[in-house]
Parts: structure tokens; C-alpha cells; sequence
């Protein structure tokens, strides 16, 4: 045995005999895990009949993974932007503040407001414009799970990170009816998306020479509407045709090639290795929100063992299904049961696995595990008693160079090789 | 015994050829595929000339047409490569043969550093003027080589580089460069060098525009030809300094009228014994002064530009000559964009020489261009973005 196996194995022994049962590794994995939730939204003020939210949108450097960073768009320097959360009924005021240089609005996708509150440019309000306030005002219901997003530019600034979840609560006094029938005491929002990050600088740096112009054209009073394609109705269309407008799908084309072409996927906001885990104890359940606020459907799979799923679009099922693999198409939100009634760790991923790749190299993408804080400690360890075989099998020395790499301690272990 | 030899020989040679050349092959199959840039202009023009009272025409020029292919890739550092290939269409008569190639080279460029070396624009020149053909002005744009033979344009504009350049800050750049002129004169080729210099520049980055400065562009540069035996001049050796200082204002810097203003001045410092000007090579050994100034105004609807006009005129004064010398030139345009990067134009010139100078030139010439441009650049397979984005510049610069 060399030196450091002896280390190595001498200090997992001790430990497991001394502390059998302490999970201090899981605890640091726990805390750790912890930062890759989207933070809750604080009302900045609930005296005035409403909960009232600070939501602001800026330009900021995003890092999907380490050594891919990107410049993207943030509500409040988060992606996805911060989970906001309140209780059926009640009344919500959401100060929107843009603070960069385009265009945008919020939708509150899933929720019932007034339709003028309702973030789409053109149809329902006129778009927030840089250096503009916003107030959204509306009536949180119904119960479940929803998203928002912006809807300006939607296939540029959804996949540039102006997404977020919105979670509404039962009523103050009643009771989730979801644990009602799965009690359960944690629970984790996944917000999944895809990107294409050429598309998104190469269109970001597009918006933002091109806003440079419309602003200036702007603040002297001499913006025409066509600059924004922007027309009442048919009639008025044909006319500026006829003066010499050209619209943009007769003087441009995106090809297959140049439409988006998702190269990360992400889970809150990051790829394996960066995803989120879902921590489990055995004989707990956890409630688990899955939201797919990008372009791209995902097939996921959890190993060893089955879900349910308990609500759809928000709505909880009257009759939860029991599943192991549920396709969350964009848009959508499905929340899922996990019981925890097999202890491991076990992967839970798109079986698309075109989407479980970074820059399409496998593994990456939305790869993530469902871990059990409470697995024995020898159980955890990256080959347990494989020293011990080695003394006795040289045939296990292939199986055993695992041992030989300093601080592959425990499981899971990060992988980045095909 | 020998042949079967031989034979198995050959065979295991053949053998681990192939599996060199698939192992090659493996090992790249997951490596990015660079980043190609394709970019073609064609300029195509019928000419009418009159110089002296007398008539020249050609139907179709379609000189300084050119071709660049680029490829680049991201290095494992911060650094990037570039490499790049192009050709272009010299003028008739000429003497480079049917194409010319005028690019080729590497560079390899980070945030604040850019090195180059190959075959690329030299720093003749420091500012790019609003002419049908960037040499249409030569004489008052570029400081004139004196290694050229003065059959063609090429050898002023194109030659091999060594370049260093720091950027000192996001828009200053300082320039260390080292060429090598073509010396068609004495029929020569060569990977040495004969100029040095540098170049200092402040410009404002196309991406920036509409930030709506009026200083676009203020560059200075210093330039020495190194002239080595020289049978003609019966000269060993000699340094042939230049000055040169570039503005250009945008007078009025509306997403709409657009004005603009660029001037540049040459200062050859020349040879003293050059007092009298008989060859081309005394016109580029002269002491003197080289001047353009140019106004355009682009009219620009809906975010695309809609036509331009410009005029433009240069001066080029002999000031050590025993004869008053010299020449000027007028230059107007229109161009009007019919169709996405395709333009229709005409375009006049005036130019009258006198003194010396009218040894090898008529003393007035007017010439009409009427051409088309027709310009495109598109990237396949982008990764990356470049220094000068507006994400860069203005939202911190990723590497």
C-alpha cells in the first residue's frame, strides 16, 4: 500500500468509526448548494395594501460555467431573476426599472392580470424604455407555479436570462394542497433554460448600437415609428410600403443556421458542473417546481426511483401521476414529488442528451443528482475497500487509479471527460 | 527473399501513414471548427478621361475588385489567432499580372496586444478617404515609395509587415512597424525590411458612433524608407523620413444628415541633393508636402444609408525644388444604395500639375467614373466577440 492510499484510508476509517453517522461533508455540500437557488424577492414594502417588489433589469457578465462567461441581461444581477413569492389574493406592486440601453417588459405567465398589465409590448402597454419605471399592479392568483419573463425582443432577451420563477402560495391561513397529500418540508425550484450565446452577443450588440440611434432620434422629437416596425393597421402599413419602407423580413433572412441554436443548457442559470442538486433525506419528500422558461423541450429522467407529478401549469392534479421521466415543453411548469425511499445518489437528467452537453461536448448541459444527504459515510466514498482488494487482486489496480487522484474523496464526483 | 521484404515494408510504411493521418484526423474531430470570414468587393467602373485635350476610355475597369478569406480561432490563453488570404484585381498595365495577392498574413491579438506579420496594408497612410477606389488620390494620401518603380499602386499600398501594437487605452493605440516596399524599381523581392515607424493613433471604434463624438479620429505617425544601394541615385544608403498626422471630425453626427470632415498631411522630408525632379524616384526622394481634406454628408433613412455626396481636394507642393512644383486634385462623388451594400455612383476628378511635375503627368486631366460597389462580409461559424463590440467596450471585455 502506498503512502498516500494508506492517507487516504486511514483518515476515511477513523472518521467513519469515530463519526459514523455525521454527514459533515454533505453539510458543506448543502451550504454550498444553496447559492445555485435564485435568492427570494423581499417586498420592499407591504404597509400600503400591497406587496410590493423592486425589479430591476441590467446588462451583466454571467458565468454559465467555469471558463465560459457571457455578457447577458439580469433581473436584479440574477439568473434566473429572483423567486418571487406570495400568497393567493393578495395585491402585488412590482416597480419595474430598466436600466439598460433596450427595450423590454415583464409577462407574468400563468397569472390572471388585468390585460393591461400584462407585458406585451404593443398589445397590452407601450415597451418600458431604458431608463424607465414600470408599475405592474395585480392580483396574485391562481395558486401554483408560474414564471416571468420578459416579452420584448422574447427570442433574444427569454434565452439572455430575463426570466424568473413566481411561486403564489395558498391564501394566509390555508393550507399548500399539495402537502396536504405529500407532506414534505423542503422544496426547490429548477428553472430550466437554453441558450445560444453567439446569438446573443452577436443580437445584444445589434439592440444596442442600434438603440443608440433610436435614442437620440427620440429625445429630439424626430423618431418615426417604422424604426420599430410599428404600424396601426394594415393600411398604414401598405402606405409607408409605398413610400419606400421595407419590411424587415423582405430586406433580411435568418437561415436555419442563423436562427438560435442552443449550445448551453442550464439549470438556474448554469450548466453541469455548476448544476443545482436536489439534497434528500431518506423517508422525506421533497417538493421539486420545474419550470422550462427556454426554447428547448426537456425530457427528464430520474434514476432509481419514481415521482409524482402533482401539479401542471400550477394547477395541482386531482390525481398525481406516477412517473420517472416528464417532458417539460417551454412554457411550461410541472411540480413533482420525490419520495425518498432509495438511498444514493442518483442522476437526474434530459434524456434528450443533446441537452446534457456544453457546447455540445458531453457531459454538461442540465445534468444534476438527487443526493441523499443521509447516505452512510462509507457508502459515499469514491471506492470503498479497494485498497484492501489491491493487496490481494493487482487486476484491481485499473479499478483503483481513482484512488491514486488527489481529493476524489467522496461521491459525486465532478466528470468531465467523455 | 528481398522482394516480399520490400514488400512488407512498403505495406507497414503505408500502414502507419494511415493511422498517422487518422490518428491526425481523431484527435481534431473535436476541436472547434475557427471562425471564417468571407468578405468580396467588386468595383466596376466605365471611364472617361481627357488630359491635354486628349480623350482615353475604358468600359470596363473593375480594378482594386478584391477577395479576402479569414479564419480565426480562440488559443487556449487569452490570446486570439487570425489568418488571412486575399486577392484583388490590379490596374491594367500594371505589371502584377491578372490577380494580386494584397492580404496575407497572421495575427495574433489579445485585449491590449496585436501582433502581425505577413503581406497587409502598409501605414502609408493614415486615414481612409470617401474615393471610388482607395487610390484614386495616391499621390496626395500615401507617401510615395521610393522603391517603386511607379508602374502600379500596389507598392505603395501593400507590402510585408511586422507590426506591434499596444492598445494604450480602449481607443489609443501605438503602433511599432516594420515593412518591406516592393522594389519593382530594381525588380527585387524580398522577406527583409526597408521602413520602419510608428504609429499613434486615438479613434473612436465604429461600433460607438452613434455615443455621437465629434472627434472620430486623431493619428499620428513617423515613417523612415530605408534606401540601400541605389544604381539610379548612385546613393549608398539613406533615411527617408516622413510625417503624418490624420483628423477626422464628425461635423455633424446625426443618425440621419450625417457630416463628416477627414483630413490628412504628409510631411516627406526628402533627400537635399533632390532639387529637380526627372524620375519617379525624384518625385519620392523630394522634399514635400502631401494634402487631403474631404467633406461627405450621408443621408441615411430608416437606419441604412440612402446616398452620400462628398468633395474632397489635395494639394502636393515641392518645397525644395528649383522650379515652383506641384500638383492638386478635386475629387466629387455621389453614391446612392440601391440594394443591401450595393451601390451606384459617379465620380469626378481634377487634377493639374505643374513645374516639374509635369514631366510624367498632362497638366490638367479630368476623369468621370460611373460604377457600381458591391461589397459583402459575412462570418460562418461565429464564436467569439471582437474587441470593439459595445459589449466589450462598454459592459467589461470577456476574454
Amino acid at each position: 500500500m502506498h503512502r498516500r492510499q494508506f492517507l487516504a484510508t486511514g483518515a476515511a476509517a477513523s472518521i467513519g468509526g469515530v463519526l459514523p453517522n455525521f454527514n459533515f461533508i454533505e453539510e458543506r455540500s448543502t451550504k454550498d448548494n444553496a447559492r445555485h437557488f435564485s435568492p427570494i424577492l423581499e417586498p420592499i414594502d407591504a404597509s400600503s395594501g400591497f406587496k410590493e417588489f423592486h425589479l430591476f433589469v441590467d446588462l451583466v457578465q454571467h458565468e454559465i460555467v467555469p471558463g465560459v462567461s457571457i455578457h447577458t441581461l439580469a433581473f436584479n444581477g440574477t439568473i434566473p431573476g429572483p423567486e418571487i413569492r406570495v400568497n393567493e389574493g393578495d395585491r402585488v406592486r412590482v416597480h419595474f426599472e430598466n436600466r439598460t440601453g433596450l427595450n423590454h417588459t415583464i409577462h407574468w405567465h400563468g397569472l390572471h392580470v388585468p390585460w393591461r398589465m400584462d407585458g406585451v409590448p404593443y398589445m397590452t402597454q407601450l415597451p418600458v424604455m431604458p431608463d424607465q419605471t414600470f408599475v405592474y399592479e395585480f392580483d396574485a392568483r391562481p395558486y401554483g407555479t408560474h414564471i416571468y419573463h420578459c416579452h420584448w425582443g422574447t427570442m433574444l432577451h427569454m434565452q439572455a436570462g430575463m426570466y424568473g420563477a413566481i411561486i403564489v402560495d395558498p391564501a394566509e391561513g390555508q393550507t399548500d394542497p399539495i402537502q396536504n397529500v405529500f407532506p414534505y418540508e423542503r422544496e426547490y425550484t429548477l428553472v430550466y433554460s437554453s441558450h445560444d450565446t453567439n446569438f446573443i452577443r452577436n443580437e445584444l450588440n445589434i439592440m444596442l448600437e442600434r438603440m443608440k440611434e433610436r435614442r437620440f432620434l427620440m429625445q429630439n422629437g424626430r423618431f418615426e415609428k417604422e424604426r420599430f416596425g410599428l404600424f396601426a393597421d394594415i393600411d398604414d402599413l401598405k402606405s409607408a410600403m409605398a413610400k419606400g419602407y421595407h419590411p424587415p423580413y423582405t430586406t433580411r433572412r435568418r437561415t436555419s443556421a442563423d436562427l438560435p441554436d442552443p449550445n448551453f443548457f442550464t439549470i438556474n442559470g448554469k450548466s453541469y458542473p455548476e448544476t443545482p442538486r436536489l439534497m434528500i433525506r431518506e423517508g422525506e419528500n421533497i417538493r421539486v417546481r420545474l419550470i422550462n422558461a427556454g426554447a428547448s423541450a426537456h425530457s427528464l429522467h430520474l434514476h432509481g426511483t419514481d415521482f409524482w407529478v402533482v401539479a401542471d401549469d400550477g394547477y395541482p392534479l386531482p390525481n398525481p401521476r406516477r412517473m420517472n421521466t416528464i417532458l417539460l415543453a417551454p412554457g411550461k411548469t410541472h411540480d413533482i414529488i420525490i419520495p425518498g425511499d432509495n438511498p444514493g445518489i442518483w442522476a437526474f437528467h434530459d434524456h434528450d442528451t443533446r441537452r446534457a452537453t456544453n457546447n455540445g461536448v458531453y457531459p454538461g448541459g442540465t445534468l444534476t443528482a438527487l443526493v441523499y444527504e443521509d447516505l452512510p459515510y462509507m457508502d459515499r466514498m469514491a471506492m470503498p475497500g479497494m485498497a484492501e482488494m489491491q493487496e490481494h487482486d493487482p487486476a484491481a489496480q485499473m479499478e483503483n487509479a481513482s484512488m491514486e487522484m488527489d481529493g476524489l474523496t467522496h461521491l459525486p464526483f465532478i466528470s468531465l471527460d467523455q | 527473399m528481398k522482394a516480399p521484404l520490400r514488400y512488407m515494408e512498403n505495406y507497414t510504411r503505408l500502414i502507419f501513414a494511415i493511422a498517422l493521418v487518422c490518428s491526425v484526423d481523431s484527435s481534431t474531430a473535436q476541436e472547434f471548427l475557427p471562425e471564417l470570414r468571407l468578405g468580396a468587393m467588386g468595383v466596376v467602373s466605365g471611364n472617361i478621361g481627357l488630359a491635354d485635350k486628349k480623350t482615353a476610355s475604358a468600359v470596363s475597369d473593375f480594378s482594386d475588385s478584391s477577395v479576402l478569406l479569414g479564419a480565426r480561432q480562440q488559443l487556449f490563453g487569452s490570446y486570439r489567432a487570425q489568418f488571412v488570404v486575399g486577392f484583388q484585381f490590379p490596374d491594367a498595365e500594371s505589371q502584377l499580372g491578372q490577380v494580386f495577392y494584397h492580404h496575407l498574413f497572421v495575427k495574433l491579438s489579445n485585449q491590449r496586444n496585436v501582433f502581425q506579420i505577413g503581406r497587409s496594408r502598409l501605414d502609408s497612410n493614415l486615414m481612409e478617404f470617401p474615393t471610388l477606389r482607395d487610390d484614386d488620390a495616391l499621390s496626395y494620401t500615401d507617401a510615395q515609395s521610393p522603391f517603386s518603380d511607379g508602374q502600379n499602386s500596389e507598392d505603395t499600398q501593400f507590402g510585408n509587415l511586422v507590426q506591434f501594437g499596444r492598445y494604450l487605452t480602449k481607443r489609443i493605440r501605438l503602433d511599432l512597424h516594420g515593412e518591406y516596399y516592393s522594389e519593382t524599381r530594381r525588380r527585387e523581392e524580398s522577406f527583409e525590411l526597408n521602413t520602419a515607424g510608428l504609429t499613434i493613433g486615438y479613434r473612436v471604434p465604429e461600433s460607438q458612433r452613434w455615443n455621437r463624438h465629434r472627434l472620430d479620429q486623431l493619428v499620428f505617425g513617423l515613417e523612415g524608407f530605408f534606401s540601400k544601394d541605389d544604381p539610379d541615385a548612385s546613393l549608398v544608403r539613406e533615411v527617408l523620413p516622413n510625417a503624418k498626422l490624420g483628423v477626422a471630425i464628425n461635423l455633424r453626427p446625426d443618425p440621419v444628415h450625417f457630416w463628416r470632415l477627414v483630413h490628412q498631411t504628409i510631411i516627406s522630408f526628402g533627400a537635399d541633393d533632390v532639387q529637380e525632379i526627372n524620375t519617379y524616384l525624384d518625385a519620392t526622394r523630394a522634399r514635400s508636402l502631401a494634402s487631403f481634406t474631404s467633406i461627405e454628408y450621408v443621408r441615411r433613412r430608416l437606419e441604412r444609408p440612402d446616398y452620400r455626396i462628398s468633395v474632397g481636394g489635395g494639394v502636393r507642393i515641392f518645397t525644395n525644388l528649383d522650379k515652383n512644383s506641384g500638383q492638386f486634385i478635386m475629387v466629387g462623388n455621389f453614391f446612392r444604395r440601391i440594394g443591401a451594400k450595393f451601390d451606384v455612383g459617379v465620380q469626378g476628378i481634377f487634377e493639374h500639375s505643374y513645374g516639374d511635375m509635369s514631366f510624367r503627368l498632362p497638366s490638367n486631366s479630368f476623369r468621370i467614373n460611373i460604377g457600381f460597389i458591391y461589397a459583402i462580409e459575412h462570418v460562418f461559424n461565429n464564436q467569439f466577440d471582437d474587441r470593439d463590440s459595445i459589449l466589450n467596450l462598454e459592459h467589461g471585455y470577456i476574454n
